[in-house]
């Protein structure tokens, strides 16, 4: 599965002008050539105890250097004069304190093990290298999770590094059936990612089809999860996102769980989760750290606030130009006063708030912190009192689009909210020009739409379009654990039960124990 | 793949019935002139047209009486016009407004006498024609000249008249014809009632806050789509709303069957069942009413807790009920007017025998038709006392200790 190489001449092999040869200096020399002008590479020479001259090359800062000079300097030094200038048990038996030696011959493969930021000892009279891989470099440490942040779920989310981030769910799924397979894509980035499923439960169809799409990227570097992202989704042209990315560890364990796989990358805290459907979308980690109850409610008033978000300002430009006749009167009243003294068009009126809204929300998420606050209260200016007073927009209006605003920010999937917000652009002006009959020819595509998508082969709408008996159960409410015996579809068909009947059978039992 | 061409196909399918929507086009709130209230009249020169339309430049909220010159000013324009049709005075009001006249909001009209003794079809057919005229809107009548009227009224509740007469109807105040009840009844001959509306001349130098000037008055009737010269007294609409159901609240005294002093009652309609009868004389009609009511205050001695009393209360609230819907109805008949759509129900049960009467059906309403009515009201809430508190304090007195006022029974 490993990326093909770099054509390019220099590394075209990787082995070219190598000398075969198992003195020390030439093949330095070659390491040298290769690696010129990289200053952070660090050719290390010193002799052992035998008076075998020795070599170590390694990148300066990624390397373990102190650790390789406790567990191999030392050693070496010491130890090696018991064996007889015989250096073979060395890359043999590995006699050496240090996990993770290997022993490499070919000069590519230890040209990326440099590269790797592990270190490389090449000795003299010997033409086998020993890979070394005390790697150690700065990182940043496990945090609460920012853009997901959870009430009483935990706190932890994923760091760019992907050993930490596969301890994240190893320690959460501690099965023998918890699949991790490495991948590296980049010719140039090299850069590791992991596929994560569970084999008994993730169907194999699913496991084959990521590893078949995923076969055809051939790119010089990997440096973010949506680079792979676009390369394997089923319709890229989609407004709406086919694959789910979260930064929290419990998300992807509980994907994994559901029979869903899950991709990540090295040097992203961002983990892919396919397939992905419309109403998972809609889903937040909270809803299942809360009591049902309350999951239910809240899951209710996103369904709310996502037609909200979607179709508030269309439906007030196509009741108040085309169908007056709608509103209560008094409410006509208070709506036609406030927009009584606006030059614009409903139309552009809405366009113009929700574009400035659009700018002030990237705006605030670009912007450095230390002015931030400064950009809000303008911003607040903009889209507020002043552009009321100033008779340049309606009160109702600002009302519309701050409601929207905050509806848009209700879907736990910012990437939803994305597509939500971009779609409401074209509503507005179907709006605008055909009224509600503008808007309801619009849902009728956006329907069509969402029909059609698909996400690794599963209908996006599932498990309501097509209807899975059952599926309400974790899309239109949150059934309480007990309830929710089955896996969700996504799930091998083979092994959906999730969990024994009769979670609460101790409810009667100790009924019956009081006659 | 072949997502996106499906969807083009979609797309060109629904704009294709787009472009059939010829009536439809978007006009912006602030180019449209609401008009709340149609007054119609008849006056010497012709039909004479007013509008009521809310000033909603002069409502913006945060100026609303901030600036001298706004504040004092009436949110409401009364735009009148006359012209020898009503479609003409419409025409030439639309030509001075510089807004879109929208009768989309449009709850009631007024129709003055004058103009309903002429015949109130061509209303009808206005409001039938224009699809933004609502069938149910409400249709009131005033005696005399309305507009003089209605420009000198202060409101005092609401901003605007149409507000009052929408109260009117919402809280169930008044009779409520709609001009689909006219419809109807235009269809079996014209007949009904619309409630009239009383406006007590005011003094306009009153201050804002002085008693309204607008009122509810009784009904007048209508016969073959014009007005009579009887009209409905208030407690004889009342009697009017029973038979159509829609009382839902009348207070009214009438002296106990025991000592004859006064118990005040309030009576809500519950239903209302008009049944057809043939007997060997002819057709007549059964109206049964049922009614709850409660008692709201009590000058008797009566004593409550006996059923027997409240037998005999309930026997003398019907009794007031049968006579008062008798005479109403005596009144109705005394005009030709089946403003009840009897007809409609003979005319359902009986076929064969409407068909000889059909063609003189009004003067066999007049004269002919045998009306038996029925009320039905049963004494549902006493409140929460059975001793009238003239009672309780005559016990008191009687004892002569006034401190032991005992108010708990």
């Amino acid at each position: 599965m490993r990326a093909k190489d770099n054509p390019m001449p220099v590394f075209a092999n990787g082995d070219d002008g190598y000398p075969d040869t198992s003195n020390l200096e030439p093949r330095l020399e070659w390491f040298r050539s290769q690696l010129a002008h990289c200053s952070d590479i660090v050719i290390h020479p010193f002799t052992i105890g035998t008076g075998t001259a020795c070599s170590l090359i390694y990148i300066r800062e990624l390397f373990d250097y102190h650790d390789a000079e406790e567990h191999l300097l030392k050693p070496l030094i010491k130890e090696c004069s018991s064996w007889n200038n015989d250096l073979s048990p060395l890359f043999v038996e590995h006699r050496l304190p240090s996990a993770g030696c290997r022993t490499l011959t070919a000069p590519s493969a230890s040209m990326d093990w440099v590269l790797d930021g592990c270190g490389l000892l090449l000795i003299d009279g010997d033409s086998r290298m020993l890979g070394l891989s005390q790697t150690k470099f700065e990182k940043r440490a496990i945090m609460e999770a920012p853009n997901e942040s959870v009430i009483r779920g935990p706190r932890e989310a994923f760091v760019e590094n992907l050993d930490t981030n596969l301890t994240l769910i190893r320690r959460r799924i501690r099965s023998r059936h918890l699949k991790i397979e490495q991948m590296t894509f980049g010719t140039k980035t090299r850069t590791s990612v992991v596929l994560i499923y569970l084999d008994d439960i993730c169907p194999d169809s699913l496991v084959k089809e990521m590893k078949r799409r995923l076969a055809c990227i051939d790119v010089d570097g990997v440096l973010g999860s949506n680079y792979l992202e676009e390369a394997i989704v089923d319709n890229p042209s989609s407004p709406f996102p086919q694959i789910q990315y979260t930064e929290r560890p419990d998300t992807v364990s509980a994907s994994v769980l559901e029979g869903r796989i899950s991709v990540m990358v090295n040097n992203t805290p961002i983990a892919l989760i396919a397939p992905v459907h419309f109403f998972t979308l809609l889903q937040s980690a909270e809803d299942y750290y809360q009591p049902f109850i309350a999951a239910t409610w809240i899951r209710w008033i996103r369904f709310v606030f996502l037609t909200t978000s979607l179709l508030l300002p269309s439906f007030y430009i196509a009741i108040t130009t085309f169908h007056p006749e709608m509103i209560p009167y008094s409410l006509l009243i208070s709506v036609s006063s406030s927009r009584e003294v606006v030059p614009f068009p409903a139309l552009m009126e809405a366009l113009m708030m929700e574009i400035a809204f659009e700018a002030l929300r990237e705006a605030s998420v670009r912007i450095p912190k230390s002015i931030g606050q400064a950009v809000s209260i303008i911003g607040a200016l903009i889209i507020g009192t002043a552009a009321v007073q100033a008779g340049i927009v309606s009160a109702a209006m600002v009302i519309i689009v701050s409601l929207t605003g905050i509806a848009s920010f209700i879907i736990p999937s910012f990437d939803l909210g994305l597509s939500f917000r971009l779609l409401r652009f074209p509503m507005m002006l179907l709006a605008g020009i055909f009224g509600i009959f503008g808007i309801a020819c619009g849902l009728i595509i956006i329907y069509v739409h969402m029909l059609n998508l698909q996400s690794f082969g599963t209908p996006y709408l599932s498990p309501i379009a097509p209807q899975v008996a059952g599926s309400f159960k974790d899309t239109l409410v949150r059934a309480p654990w007990w309830k929710m015996k089955r896996r969700p579809p996504t799930a091998d068909a083979a092994n959906r039960i999730r969990q024994k009947s009769g979670l609460r059978s101790w409810a009667e039992h100790s009924g019956e124990g009081e006659d | 793949m072949s997502l996106l061409p499906k969807l083009w196909k979609i797309a060109i399918l629904l704009c294709i019935p787009a472009m059939v929507t010829g009536c439809w086009s978007s006009v912006e709130l602030n180019n449209r002139a609401f008009v709340n209230l149609v007054i119609v009249d008849q006056t010497d020169s012709g039909v004479e047209l007013t509008l009521g339309i809310p000033l909603t430049n002069r409502l913006i909220p945060g100026f609303t009486g901030g600036t001298g010159e706004g504040g004092g000013q009436e949110p409401i324009a009364y735009v009148t016009r006359t012209g020898a049709t009503l479609e003409e005075a419409l025409q030439k009001i639309q030509g001075d407004i510089p807004r879109d006249v929208t009768f989309g909001q449009t709850h009631s009209i007024i129709l003055g006498s004058r103009l309903a003794k002429q015949g109130i079809a061509p209303i009808l057919e206005f409001v039938e024609r224009n699809p933004l005229l609502r069938l149910n809107t409400n249709l009131f009548m005033v005696e005399g000249p309305v507009k003089s009227k209605v420009a000198r009224m202060p409101s005092s509740f609401e901003r605007f008249l149409a507000s009052v007469l929408n109260g009117y109807i919402r809280n169930d105040q008044i009779l409520s014809t709609t001009v689909k009840d006219m419809m109807y009844s235009e269809a079996s001959g014209g007949d009904g009632l619309i409630p009239m509306l009383s406006f007590k001349t005011v003094d306009p130098s009153a201050k804002a806050g002085s008693p309204g000037g607008v009122g509810t008055a009784g009904a007048a009737i209508l016969r073959k789509g014009k007005m009579v010269t009887n009209v409905l007294s208030p407690e004889e609409t009342s009697s009017a709303r029973l038979v159509l159901g829609q009382l839902k609240r009348y207070i009214y005294s009438a002296p106990s069957p025991t000592d004859g002093r006064n118990v005040g009652f309030y009576t809500s309609s519950l239903r209302t069942e008009i049944r057809p009868f043939r007997t060997r004389q002819g057709l007549g009609v059964t109206i049964s009413s049922y009614s709850d009511a409660g008692i709201i205050a009590s000058d008797s001695d009566i004593d409550l807790r006996k059923q027997q009393n409240i037998e005999l209360l309930e026997k003398e609230i019907n009794r007031i009920a049968n006579k008062s819907l008798m005479e109403m109805i005596a009144k109705t008949r005394k005009s030709g007017a089946d403003v009840f759509n009897f007809g409609h129900y003979l005319s359902v049960q009986y076929p064969k025998e409407w068909k000889t009467i059909q063609q003189d059906w009004r003067a066999y309403y007049k004269d002919r038709l045998e009306v038996r009515v029925d009320s039905v009201i049963s004494l549902r809430r006493l409140g929460s006392s059975t001793d009238s508190f003239h009672n309780k304090l005559k016990v008191d007195e009687k004892e002569g200790d006034e401190r032991t006022w005992n108010l708990s029974p």
